[in-house]
């Protein structure tokens, strides 16, 4: 009777701090001595070789979703697997799209959070964001994500303003043998993944995969009709790790995808209606190739060498069309010879290079872009240099953290986010930390040189008439449409002066609590400007040009908002997770987040913050239990509260609680049977809106499937 | 945008990465594997009661093992830590015969060593936890035995012989391993 290796293991889990740092022999083997039970279960034998940190030792706010919570989890999509650990906003759009963000300033295009798969950066410079329906990683394959909330700027680089999710695949060692999944249900139609690892001789193991789905569409919110939102994608990958005894570790990796999902558009038009709905199809491909060399150089040092090619094509339709190509380098060092001193160097170089062109499929010819003034390519580059060293103060009771990471855009300057971190183990159940650390968000492509068209105003005494569509932001009469668009001006990097301190206390071995605090210092965080429109064609001031125009000439009125970085404030608030084995077979995990912000630009003079401090809710929690009865049956169910939110101007989202359960059967050693359910509070229930109001509001609805998985 | 010149540069670097790979070195392979076994034979006796006869509360912990150099210099990083406010007290064996476990609290077992038939009885009879890592060499040969399986090492109790010795086994320990009864 095979069991797996263990129940749930986040909250003891592996932390892979950097990006692959090594960990010399002798000292691995006392990091090994200090972990908990759990943890070493879940360490590869022959992975190469990293720095393993228990979370229990992390100065950090770090949550572990381990390869087993994700195997028991009913969530099949990455944003799903990240709404219950704390501290994080998960909120979906459409069926295929969601707004992701730690610790605030949440968004379509959040552009604060870091997201890396197998340390290959997957956020957009188009917007800073990610595109989340483009990272389709088979989640069998996942080692663990490590969710590290905070400046995590100092080892990873810009975008880790507010937090760094880190997505680490398995080595192609732990994934030999074949594995079929079938899946089919209401919302999730039909799902299918086939995966396969083997040898390729004495040192070298590979691995691949193929996988695909069908998903339904949710619901319009205003009329409960189809949102015409289904997405369909497929994606296949392989990995080849080979080496040399424990000093070289070599893996090459690949992924290509292709997905289409309709979304419920609303576009803008310079004629009635003006705005109207118009369901759109967005098709999206994407390939990516990864090198990655380890070495130990010695008993103390090793280094990593890594290297990407990451190609993405996306045809948004009415918003723009964009092919990317970006290569990266990155280059690090470990050194532990010098005693208490355990120092991580390392160079990136960067860069990324675009085309864009007008996305017009499937909408009127003479609907308005939503991103203009991006046609054309253009090249980013970016170098990098970083520098942390954990400084042992009192061997097994004080590490002092200090670290820097200095970037240089040629469009920006030199930014330097610098951090440093405390941690106090006064015993072995008991850490305390507390860190300060600085970071930035280097202005994306659409800050510095395009145009947003936030919306079309209606005309004085226009009514519409689609229930889908949003109205706007409506300020002024005008007898003519205007446009609203941000983007003249200059966008500077956006910063933060985070304070943070959490304690982690393990009552037993089968209880132990994790609270963090923190306060975010907010500074030139991006801004627009309200100026006065002008008459198009012609040019000139309103109203005056109105007034002095022939009548009928003037078509519209345009309001470009000059950008900037002059809006300030704070965000702050507390997370807590609990880990609770009451009895042998039952684990309860809980998850509560608070969470305050407020974001003030120079309303006096006519100023207004881009990012929605309102858009995050106040509070959240989740409670999650995992049954594990007999060895053969698995029970786990969810229930998770997320507050009411106001996502966009002039919507708010009430608040929901949500239910969500698995119970897997394996009659067999190689057969598992599992019926998964999600949302089953509610037949549907609106989680966000877009804030470009681009996008008719949608019900995420019941969702009930069965999945056969089997392995031969 | 001319994408195969772009590429000229990011493939030229995966190529010189590629090159290297004659410089790779070979080392001792394994370090790595028997570090972690180590670690779960140590971590899984805080799951484990002994008979207040057998291990009196002021007393030493007796970790014996039979292995070979490797393992040994592995498992000194052990020697001086505490099991349940137990000093441990290590002790190589150059047998396995039942004079050899005599004293023992646990003995470990690598590679191919085996308890004969009569020092598996008297470990049984003394309350020793016997664990192994080799393959598994038939019934009663370990109580615990540590299994490779996806590049990790997973535990298998066997709880009639833990029984039978008289060692208590937390059920939260059993939750995380196989048991074979």
């Amino acid at each position: 009777m095979k069991h797996p290796r263990n129940p749930r293991r986040s909250a003891r889990a592996l932390l892979l701090m950097a990006l692959a740092a090594a960990a010399p022999a002798g000292q691995a083997a006392q990091d090994f001595l200090d972990m908990d039970l759990r943890e070493v279960l879940d360490l590869e034998i022959t992975t190469a070789s990293r720095k393993p940190q228990s979370v229990s030792q992390a100065a950090a706010a770090v949550h572990v979703i381990t390869a087993e919570d994700i195997r028991r989890s009913p969530a099949r999509t990455l944003p799903d697997l990240l709404r219950t650990v704390p501290g994080l906003q998960v909120a979906s759009i459409t069926s295929s799209t969601w707004a992701i963000s730690a610790r605030g300033l949440n968004g379509r295009s959040a552009n604060k959070l870091l997201v890396l798969i197998d340390g290959r950066s997957v956020y957009s410079p188009l917007f800073s964001g990610v595109n989340w329906d483009a990272q389709d990683t088979a989640l069998e394959d996942i080692e663990r994500i490590e969710v590290v909330r905070g400046p995590g700027g100092t080892l990873w680089g810009a975008n880790a303003f507010h937090g760094v999710i880190n997505i680490i695949t398995r080595s192609a060692a732990s994934s030999q043998g074949t594995q079929l999944s079938l899946s089919a249900g209401n919302e999730q139609k039909f799902a299918a993944s086939l995966k396969h690892g083997g040898k390729a001789g004495e040192d070298a193991n590979y691995r691949f995969y193929v996988k695909g789905f069908d998903r339904d569409a949710s619901r319009l919110t205003s009329t409960g009709a189809s949102a015409r939102d289904d997405w369909r994608a497929a994606s296949a990958g392989a990995r080849l790790d080979f080496g040399s005894g424990d000093s070289n570790a070599f893996t090459i990796q690949g992924d290509y995808h292709y997905g289409e999902a309709g979304e419920p558009t609303i576009v803008n038009l310079l004629r009635p209606p003006y705005r109207q709905y118009v369901p759109t199809q967005t098709r999206y491909e994407g390939a990516n190739v990864v090198g990655r060399w380890q070495r130990q150089v010695s008993e103390s040092d090793s280094l990593t060498l890594q290297v990407f090619l990451d190609y993405t094509h996306r045809d948004w339709a009415a918003h723009t069309r964009e092919r990317r190509l970006t290569w990266d380098v990155d280059f690090q060092y470990h050194l532990r010879s010098v005693p208490r001193n355990d120092l991580i160097i390392g160079v990136g170089l960067r860069q990324s290079d675009d085309a864009f062109a007008a996305a017009t499929r499937g909408i009127p010819s003479d609907a308005l872009q939503f991103v203009q003034g991006q046609t054309g390519s253009g090249v980013q580059n970016m170098v990098s240099f970083f520098a942390q060293d954990d400084i042992t103060l009192l061997p097994d009771h004080l590490t002092l953290t200090l670290g820097a990471k200095i970037e240089h855009l040629p469009e920006t300057g030199t930014e330097v986010s610098p951090n440093v971190r405390m941690l106090w183990t006064p015993s072995a159940s008991w850490s305390f930390w507390g860190a300060v650390s600085r970071a930035v968000r280097t202005p994306s492509r659409v800050d510095r040189r395009g145009q947003v068209v936030a919306a079309v105003e209606l005309p004085a005494g226009f009514v519409l008439t689609q229930p889908e569509v949003l109205r706007g932001f409506n300020q002024i009469s005008s007898p003519v449409p205007i446009v609203l668009q941000q983007g003249s001006g200059h966008v500077d990097a956006e910063r933060v002066v985070a304070f943070e301190a959490g304690v982690k206390h393990r009552f037993s071995d089968t209880l132990s609590v994790d609270v963090a605090a923190f306060r975010n210092e907010y500074d030139r965080l991006r801004t627009a400007q309200l100026v006065p429109p002008a008459c198009a064609p012609g040019g000139g001031i309103a109203p005056a040009c109105l007034l002095n125009s022939p009548p009928g000439s003037v078509q519209y009125l345009i309001e470009n908002s000059p950008v900037g970085n002059r809006t300030d404030g704070y965000g702050h608030g507390v997370e807590m997770a609990i880990d609770w084995t009451p009895v042998g077979p039952l684990r309860l995990q809980g998850a509560v987040s608070l969470f305050k912000s407020l974001t003030e630009a120079n309303y006096a003079a006519g100023e207004f913050e881009t990012d929605r401090d309102s858009g995050t809710p106040r509070a959240q929690w989740s409670l999650s239990a995992y049954w594990n009865a007999g060895r053969k049956t698995d029970l786990m169910l969810g229930l998770r509260h997320v507050d009411s939110t106001s996502p966009a101007i002039g919507i708010d989202v009430d608040g929901y609680t949500e239910l969500d359960a698995r119970l897997a059967w394996r009659p067999r050693a190689n057969l598992e049977l599992a019926l998964h359910g999600r949302n089953l509070l509610h037949s549907q229930h609106q989680e966000y809106a877009s804030e470009l109001l681009d996008v008719a509001l949608t019900s995420v609805e019941r969702s009930v499937f069965g999945k056969v998985t089997l392995k031969f | 945008m001319n994408y195969p010149a772009r590429l000229a540069a990011p493939l030229a670097a995966l190529l010189a990465m590629f090159a290297l790979l004659p410089m790779a070195v070979a080392q001792a392979p394994g370090t790595r594997e028997r570090q972690i076994r180590a670690a779960l034979v140590y971590k899984i006796t805080r799951f484990v009661t002994w008979p207040g006869t057998v291990l009196p509360a002021t007393g030493p912990f007796t970790f014996c093992h039979v292995s070979d150099d490797v393992t040994s210099q592995v498992l000194a990083g052990i020697e001086g830590r505490a099991i349940q406010d137990h000093r441990i007290r290590m002790r190589r064996l150059d047998g396995a015969d039942s004079k050899a476990v005599a004293g023992c609290n646990l003995v470990y077992l690598t590679g191919t060593n085996a308890l004969a038939a009569d020092a598996m009885a008297a470990a049984v009879a003394a309350s020793t936890l016997v664990v192994a890592d080799g393959p598994r060499l038939g019934d009663n040969t370990a109580m615990v035995q540590l299994v490779p399986q996806d590049n990790r090492v997973t535990l298998a109790v066997d709880l009639a012989l833990v029984r039978a010795a008289q060692l208590r086994i937390d059920a939260t320990l059993l939750q995380m391993v196989e048991v074979r009864q």
